[in-house]
């Protein structure tokens, strides 16, 4: 009797899956056979899209497009995932624009892997991150976050805590034009212009390409933000599950900085104290104190080029190709130096400049043998990071004659005729991961076990260039690699409740700021630091019933080597070196209930305890009391919640986020107070018209109720001590007030 | 005791960790093939009412995929009756009141070959449990989550047959139509395999010990 191909075939037999679907008639269905029919199964993302209904065994947290697309388009991706569990974002202003930061069960966001569409955007020497530099909001689909784990086949090196993934949109499949304008508070405005092709070429091809520009003034000081931006992405669709996808971000950004200020100068001179409004004259010095809002900058361009293979080889033998390429450059800071090195000593804008580019792919096959879904491949990048510090003049405006950097006619040379170097470093970096995970399914597939093993490594090469600020030259090889492994159990109760587990290693290694400043005295000092690593246990149960969708999960995180900044005694200097041992622990629950047929409300709460093992030793037999304390900028209590509102053409979104009580520094002896945010989400979609289809207005107001609040400025290195001698004030990013946004959208 | 648990987490989280998964791999029981004993005369169900049976009272619908076998290769015994269900109204014991709406059905056959009042009962209970295997399937239907099903969010249909026991326990099943996606696959046998069937009715499918379904299960990432 005619038997249809089944998936479940030894190895041996594989081969044959390309001969027999050929022979066999795989449209008919058995003499005996009962058809039940067709049942469709779409991903439901309730909660107005705040949360997916999730069985991957480790703690998981979705946002959906549906959710994106309620937010104001000039967001930011870390203020799109503000309300998940364990999530601790802050934005520099309203609009996102200007940049953010982000915390997770305690780590910095340079401690977290991120990537867009599986590439990493990581800082390719310090892991740094920054939001503006990302997608539009209008092509996102979906930002995942993995809290604890880094997912197996993830291209991270320099995470020891959880990852994030951004997902772009696939081109739809009906052509389209889509128009939108947005206008705020601030004179921002926003115009975006995506143009779809849709299924073309016997519905083979489909792309589309998009550009927007986004421009908002800070909320106080003068200057602005101002960001251009192009998105691109081409699916050509090969049949059978086989598909080339390829892609281009483009994103170029110049902001002004926002100033930070400690406690002190808040009530002394007010929290809307910013940088100087008076440029620098020509010829003057000015102290290092002195500050021009023009010159305090962060231009930055990048983009990133990737084309993906997918290629489902036979029904249960999959292969996907990744290959991708990142560019940046740009500087930032305060750019206003005095030069010393030239006679006389003049004003110039200089800081430090950075060049990147990062080849890489990742090589994937997976493959279906018997109950084992197994996975194996590899990713290997390159990259190439230099990072110089030239100096260019200032016109007689008191502005940079060259903002950007990027003209070597304007560098300033010595007298010697070569060109000012505050600094002069070429890192090159080769990281690759071996990665292999087993997912098995057991008792009738209520049972699965995720197994997952990477052998993760970089190999850094760094050269000092001999430079007046910079020091001789050196050059220092390092090599750091781990295997991490994972395990991950899932265990369905039923069709609606199950439990999860996991534990995971995770790996960072240092950052080449290790290999910094390590010459003086005529010798260079050897690095002696070892990666971070870190095992994280996660423990959860998940509800998904039809108006209840609810996930939990208890964690601990095992912590150690933190690398901050500290006493290296065996080359007796203060550097980047390994501090010590942390453990951070705590729950985190998030659900979304539809109440009503019209009403659902998305709420989550953390609690997060962290705590450091270690006192901070940051001399010769000098020590910090550190052991015993919490992480600065990790409050004890997180709590999210949106109320949301859908009937016909209206959406309305109440949304609400509490950060409580954070420490400032690492002694815990500064510490400020927790707040509530609320913002305003609005849409309303406009009776269509006979050209314009689906015309939308959307209102968006952030800080609703003009809350005064402060963010930590933070990576993951945090002030020592506040009081006392030696003691630095913390300094804090001012909360954006009230500030509102109005969107058009319409398709052509 | 706390400081001994914490000195030697890892060693003792590992060696806990290591022996789950010992004693899990060793209680993993291969999935029962069919022991297929089909001796009786195969016969195609449909579940096709006539025209003049009653409303629907459930609001599911379904859309039967209206196959004919064109040459079954038997090496046992032939089909008896080669027939679409079409119950002669007089013999219905009870108006079936699960049945759905139905998308246009076949025309009625002649009369000559219609099947006798016996057979078109068990041929309703028959449709009444294929209702009942479908909002099984409806109950465990999920789409895939992950960093794969994230970053490929793939669409597509995948074919599922599934042999069920009288008993109502899931004999075996697997893949009869790939959507082109692993992950979809996979998904699809996952949503059967964690269905909980109901037992066999006495009059379906009376002579046989299993009975095969096949199912379409349609992704789409939908969001």
């Amino acid at each position: 009797m005619n038997k249809p191909f089944r998936v479940s075939i030894s190895l041996q037999r594989h081969l044959l899956c390309l001969v027999i679907p050929a022979v066999l008639p795989l449209t008919a269905v058995a003499a005996d056979t009962t058809d039940v029919g067709q049942i469709v199964v779409n991903s439901d993302a309730p909660g107005g899209g705040m949360i997916i209904q999730e069985d991957t065994p480790k703690a998981r947290s979705t946002v959906t497009r549906a959710a994106i697309d309620q937010k104001s388009s000039l967001n930011n991706a870390f203020q799109l995932i503000n309300l998940l569990p364990g999530i601790n974002s802050y934005s520099q202003d309203a609009t996102g624009l200007f940049g953010g930061g982000l915390r997770m069960r305690g780590f910095s966001s340079d401690q977290l892997g991120i990537t867009i569409d599986g590439v990493p955007v990581n800082d390719a020497g310090n892991f740094a991150v920054y939001p503006q530099e990302f997608g539009d909001p209008e092509n996102l689909q979906e930002i995942f976050v993995t809290q604890g784990s880094t997912d197996t086949d993830a291209p991270h090196i320099g995470a020891s805590g959880g990852n994030i993934g951004l997902v772009t949109s696939s081109p739809t499949d009906k052509s389209r034009m889509r128009f939108q304008q947005t206008l705020g508070s601030n004179n921002a405005n926003k115009t975006f212009v995506r143009a779809d092709t849709g299924l073309v070429f016997d519905g083979r091809l489909k792309s589309f390409i998009s550009y927007s520009e986004a421009k908002t003034d800070k909320w106080k000081g003068l200057g602005r933000a101002d960001r251009k931006h192009l998105d691109f992405k081409s699916v050509l669709n090969l049949g059978s599950g086989n598909s080339i996808t390829a892609g281009l971000l483009w994103n170029k950004t110049f902001t002004n900085n926002l100033r930070t200020l400690t406690l002190a100068e808040i009530n002394t001179l007010g929290p809307n104290a910013d940088f100087g409004t008076v440029p620098p004259q020509p010829g003057v010095l000015y102290p290092g104190t002195f500050t021009y809002y023009n010159l305090n900058l962060n231009p930055f361009k990048d983009y990133i080029a990737t084309l993906k293979g997918n290629f489902q080889l036979t029904p249960a033998l999959r292969l996907d190709v990744e290959p991708y390429y990142w560019y940046g450059y740009g500087t930032g800071g305060n750019e206003l130096r005095t030069l010393t090195q030239v006679t006389p000593s003049v004003m110039v804008y200089s800081a430090g400049l950075t060049e990147t580019h990062r080849p890489g792919i990742t090589t994937r096959l997976s493959t279906q043998i018997d109950n084992h879904k197994l996975m194996a491949g590899i990713w290997y990048e390159h990259s190439r990071h230099r990072r110089t510090q030239p100096a260019v003049a200032l016109n007689s405006a008191g502005n940079s004659v060259d903002p950007w950097l990027q003209n070597p006619a304007n560098f300033i040379l010595l007298a010697s005729g070569v060109p000012y170097q505050g600094r002069d470093f070429l890192t090159l970096s080769t990281s690759k991961s071996i990665f292999f995970q087993d997912s098995i399914d057991m008792m009738n597939d209520r049972f699965n076990l995720v197994l997952g093993l990477r052998h993760t490594g970089i190999d850094r090469d760094f050269t000092n260039f001999d430079t007046q600020g910079g020091g001789n030259y050196y050059n220092i090889k390092r090599s750091y690699t781990k295997n991490l492994p994972s395990l991950g159990a899932r265990y369905q109760l039923d069709n609606e409740q199950q439990l999860f587990f996991n534990v995971a290693e995770n790996f960072r290694a240092p950052p080449d700021s290790i290999y910094y400043g390590l010459s003086s005295g005529g010798i260079v000092h050897s690095p002696n630091v070892t990666a971070e690593t870190s095992t994280n246990y996660d423990l959860g149960y998940r509800y998904a019933g039809t108006d209840l969708t609810a996930s939990g999960s208890l964690f601990f995180v095992d912590f150690k080597n933190r690398i901050a900044t500290g006493w290296d005694p065996i080359n007796q200097l203060s550097t980047n070196y390994n501090v010590g041992n942390s453990t951070t622990k705590g729950i985190e629950l998030e659900s979304a209930w539809r109440f009503k047929p019209k009403w659902s409300i998305y709420a989550s709460l953390t609690y997060t305890k962290s705590l450091m093992l270690q006192n901070l030793n940051t001399g010769p037999n000098v020590f910090e009391a550190t052991a015993g304390r919490q992480f600065p900028d990790t409050p004890n209590w997180m709590a999210g919640a949106a109320l949301q509102y859908r009937s016909g053409p209206w959406s309305h979104d109440l949304s609400a986020k509490y950060t409580g009580r954070r420490y400032s520094t690492l002694v815990n002896d500064e510490s400020v107070s927790g707040f509530t945010l609320f913002s305003l989400d609005s849409s309303y979609h406009l009776p269509a018209g006979t050209l314009l289809h689906n015309p939308t207005l959307h209102f968006n107001v952030y800080n609703l109720f003009n809350t005064s609040y402060l963010y930590l400025n933070t990576g993951s290195t945090f002030t020592t001590r506040a009081l006392g001698a030696g003691g630095v004030a913390p300094s804090y990013y001012v909360g954006a007030p009230r500030t509102l946004s109005v969107m058009l959208s319409a398709d052509l | 005791m706390n400081s001994f648990l914490f000195r030697f987490r890892e060693p003792l989280s590992a060696t806990g960790a290591v022996t789950v998964v010992f004693l899990l791999l060793n209680s993993w029981t291969p999935p029962v093939t069919s022991s297929a004993n089909h001796t009786a005369p195969m016969t195609v169900t449909f579940s096709e009412p006539e025209k003049a049976l009653p409303p629907p009272a459930k609001r599911l619908t379904i859309k039967h995929k209206v196959t004919h076998d064109p040459a079954p290769k038997l090496t046992g015994k032939k089909p008896a009756a080669f027939t679409p269900v079409t119950p002669a109204p007089s013999s219905s014991p009870a108006a079936p009141t699960v049945y759905a709406s139905q998308t246009p059905s076949l025309p009625a056959l002649p009369t000559a070959l219609r099947t006798p009042p016996m057979q078109n009962s068990s041929r309703n209970t028959e449709a009444i449990y294929a209702e009942r295997v479908r909002t099984a399937l409806q109950s465990a239907k999920h789409y895939p989550t992950g960093r794969e099903a994230s970053l490929q969010r793939p669409s597509g249909t995948s074919t599922v047959w599934f042999i069920v026991n009288r008993n109502g326990d899931l004999a075996d099943a697997g893949i009869a139509n790939s959507s082109g996606f692993m992950l979809l696959d996979n998904a699809a046998l996952s949503t059967v395999r964690r269905g909980t069937y109901p037992a066999f009715p006495n009059d379906a499918w009376p002579d046989k010990t299993q009975q095969r379904f096949s199912v379409e299960l349609n992704f789409s990432p939908a969001y």
